[in-house]
């Protein structure tokens, strides 16, 4: 049974003790062969979400498939992998112990448990670590032996929950570059984080998940193709001046950026803006630059998360018994 | 390599990472070289490590005494105290953290999502657990059996059940353990808990086999009785005679105690014996183990053991208003009783006591299988 997604759910839904609405309803789909990004605040039901793929917790509700097979499907887990975030290997193992264990628990066989253990250990630094006992090791190191358990399989698809979690930024820049390289052969990827950045970096795709519902979801550009914004930076002196100018001209979408003397025009159209550049170039404003601003993750993620009803963020944790929202 | 032997190596692993572990195997190894690698028997008695013997006839070198004093120290003392009690103890400390430890979130999570079946991966955690005991007896039953073997040339093959058998005490108490471990998920919860139903399964035991051992002294002194009227009415029919005065006299005696016996039997003493038995039908029944060992390895009862050292029939025990022949009697009873005890159907309390701790652990497999982590 073959699909071109890696992941398909629909209707996800698990409510705890029937009062803790963690996933309301959730759709998603993950191509095969991409690296998909799910970010959220805490508590949003992003671990609920994956933990729901591996196994761990039992949903409420939950229709789809994972690698063709309906979510739950326990011989497909022997084609997945998995780093769960906070997760506690045995102190008394030692690296390769470790990988051999998991290893031998996802059904690969020892003759390529041996050959691979040894090819992970050095993919994520640990060679020399390789005999020693997990107590021994410190967080980032436990993090690295993660993410090497999570490829012992060789699987098509890993799911990486928090996988940056108390890495050094060298450290960082290996996983990315392992994720990076997972892609390259085709895996699929799924990471779950709330360090944007780091998903900006390797994501093809991300979706934002707010009290147990996705927000959003698409590539990068996609989710912010119509949000584009042009910033033009005047001399200090000028700034007041400059946006009376444009508000005149514009009417609405003119506003003071973060930056010094910087006013921003929200509009994609370039053609918008070229009566306010030649009104301000008429005025004697001088005109430092002009460049175009794409929001970034973070900037969406902010976005995301503040109740248009009350303007203010939601709050961690999951939703108690409200009503699922529409869908955005 | 299965996931079966990958998770029991694992177990092993685990234990073995244990000071406790260490601890208890070497002092495993101490009670055996203790218990039977310090005397001997001589032409003469007995002799304490260098010392010169103890004359005892008793015990003499190629008579039956040392094989029943042996036999005896191995149930009495190294199963009795410290393979039933003391290795049992430091396995269930030694444990107690596995499953909690692996429950634990972080911990089960990665385990779980392998494609391995939530069954399948708990009660082979459990049973994991189980090496602990395995090992410690196995070192220690094969050290005692070897030293009694080569140090006597006695070749007490039935001692070597003691593996098997104290390992299956363990599994009645860790199923508790399980249970409470899925349920709470603390260490502390499940020692604790396991004790208090270890304790409360002593409990009953004790009380069901000193009411057993009293019915069934209580009968056999019945039964001596009666066969003694019979015998004196026998001689005196023999005889061609009456019955004399002091004759007449024992014989009411005797007519009392059994009349005494019977009412018992029949009221208090019955009724109890009968409830504790069907109520230790429900219990996990860990002293069993011990009394199934001593068949196996021909243990002496106490008295049996005593009269190694010293003569049970001696008038210096004889209370004051007992006579010599009803003396007999009782100790004779006695003995009976303490047999009576120690007849236990062997496939019965095994059976029984692994039907109360499987329920528990199929409860404890059912919540482990439901349960989100």
């Amino acid at each position: 049974m073959t699909s071109e997604h890696a992941i398909e759910l629909s209707h996800v839904a698990k409510t705890y003790r029937g009062k803790v609405h963690a996933l309301r309803g959730v759709d998603m789909r993950v191509a095969r062969g991409e690296v998909f990004g799910l970010l959220g605040p805490n508590g949003a039901g992003k671990s609920t979400l994956v933990k729901i793929l591996m196994t761990v917790i039992r949903p409420t509700r939950c229709e789809g498939s994972m690698l063709g097979h309906r979510i739950g499907h326990k011989p497909t887990l022997g084609r997945v992998g998995y780093l769960p975030e906070h997760h506690q290997f045995p102190d008394y193992l030692t690296g390769a112990q470790v990988l051999h264990y998991f290893g031998a628990l996802a059904k690969t066989p020892r003759r390529v448990r041996k050959k691979r253990v040894g090819e992970l250990l050095d993919l994520v630094g640990m060679t020399r670590w390789r005999s020693k006992k997990l107590g021994s090791y410190s967080k980032g190191m436990r993090q690295r032996i993660g993410v090497a358990q999570a490829l012992i399989n060789d699987p098509e698809l890993v799911l990486l929950d928090e996988p940056t979690d108390g890495v050094d930024p060298v450290g960082r820049r290996d996983i990315r570059a392992i994720i990076a390289r997972l892609r390259d052969d085709g895996k699929t990827v799924f990471l779950n984080s709330h360090l944007l950045s780091e998903l900006e970096m390797v994501c093809d795709r991300v979706a934002i998940l707010v009290q147990g519902q996705i927000h959003q979801q698409g590539t990068i550009d996609e989710l912010t193709a119509d949000q584009h914004r042009y910033l033009i930076q005047v001399g200090a002196s000028d700034l007041e001046r400059s946006e009376q100018i444009a508000g005149a001209i514009m009417a609405e979408g003119v506003s003071r950026g973060e930056e010094t003397s910087t006013l921003v025009l929200d509009t994609t159209d370039a053609e918008r803006i070229q009566p306010v550049i030649d009104a301000l170039r008429g005025a004697s404003i001088t005109i430092e630059a002009i460049r175009t601003h794409r929001p970034s993750l973070e900037d969406l993620f902010m976005r995301a998360v503040i109740d248009p009803e009350t303007g203010k963020e939601h709050g961690p944790g999951a939703a108690e018994n409200t009503r699922p929202r529409v869908q955005a | 390599m299965s996931q079966t032997t990958t998770l029991l190596i694992d177990s092993l692993r685990h234990l073995r990472s244990r000071y406790l572990f260490w601890i208890s195997l070497a002092l495993s190894a101490l009670g055996a070289v203790a218990l039977f690698g310090t005397y001997s028997f001589t032409p003469e008695g007995i002799r304490i490590l260098w010392f010169r013997p103890i004359e005892n006839a008793e015990l003499v070198a190629g008579s039956d005494g040392p094989r029943m004093m042996v036999a005896g120290i191995f149930n009495g003392f190294f199963v009795r105290f410290w393979l039933s009690w003391g290795v049992m103890i430091l396995a269930l400390v030694s444990t107690a953290s596995v499953l909690p430890d692996f429950l634990r979130s972080g911990a089960i999570d990665t385990a779980l999502a392998k494609p391995i079946s939530r069954v399948k991966l708990f009660l082979v955690k459990v049973f994991g657990s189980l090496l602990f005991v395995l090992f410690q007896v196995a070192v220690g039953v094969v050290l005692a059996y070897l030293l009694i073997g080569l140090r006597f040339d006695m070749w007490i093959h039935g001692a070597l059940w003691a593996i098997p058998l104290i390992t299956l005490q363990f599994l009645y108490l860790y199923c508790f353990a399980a249970l409470i471990a899925v349920l709470t998920r603390s260490t502390l919860a499940s020692l604790i808990g396991t004790i208090l139903i270890w304790f409360m399964v002593f409990i009953v035991q004790f009380a069901a086999n000193q009411f057993q051992e009293n019915a069934a002294t209580v009968r056999a002194q019945s039964e001596l009785f009666r066969t003694r009227i019979t015998q004196t009415e026998t001689l005196a029919d023999e005889e061609n005679r009456e019955l004399n005065n002091f004759e007449q006299f024992r014989i009411n005696q005797y007519n009392k105690r059994i009349i005494e016996s019977e009412k018992a039997i029949n009221g208090w003493l019955g009724t109890w014996d009968n409830r504790l038995q069907r109520i230790e039908l429900g219990v996990p029944k860990t002293g069993d183990i011990r009394r199934i060992l001593a068949n196996k390895v021909k243990a002496p009862i106490a008295t049996e053991m005593m009269s190694l050292f010293i003569d049970v029939n001696s008038d210096e025990f004889r209370p004051p208003n007992v006579d010599e022949d009803e003396w007999s009697a009782q100790i004779q009873a006695g003995d009976e009783g303490k047999r009576a005890v120690r007849d236990v159907d062997t496939w019965v309390s095994i059976g029984s006591s692994l039907g109360v701790s499987f329920l528990a652990l199929g409860f404890a497999t059912l919540v482990f299988v439901r349960r989100d982590f």
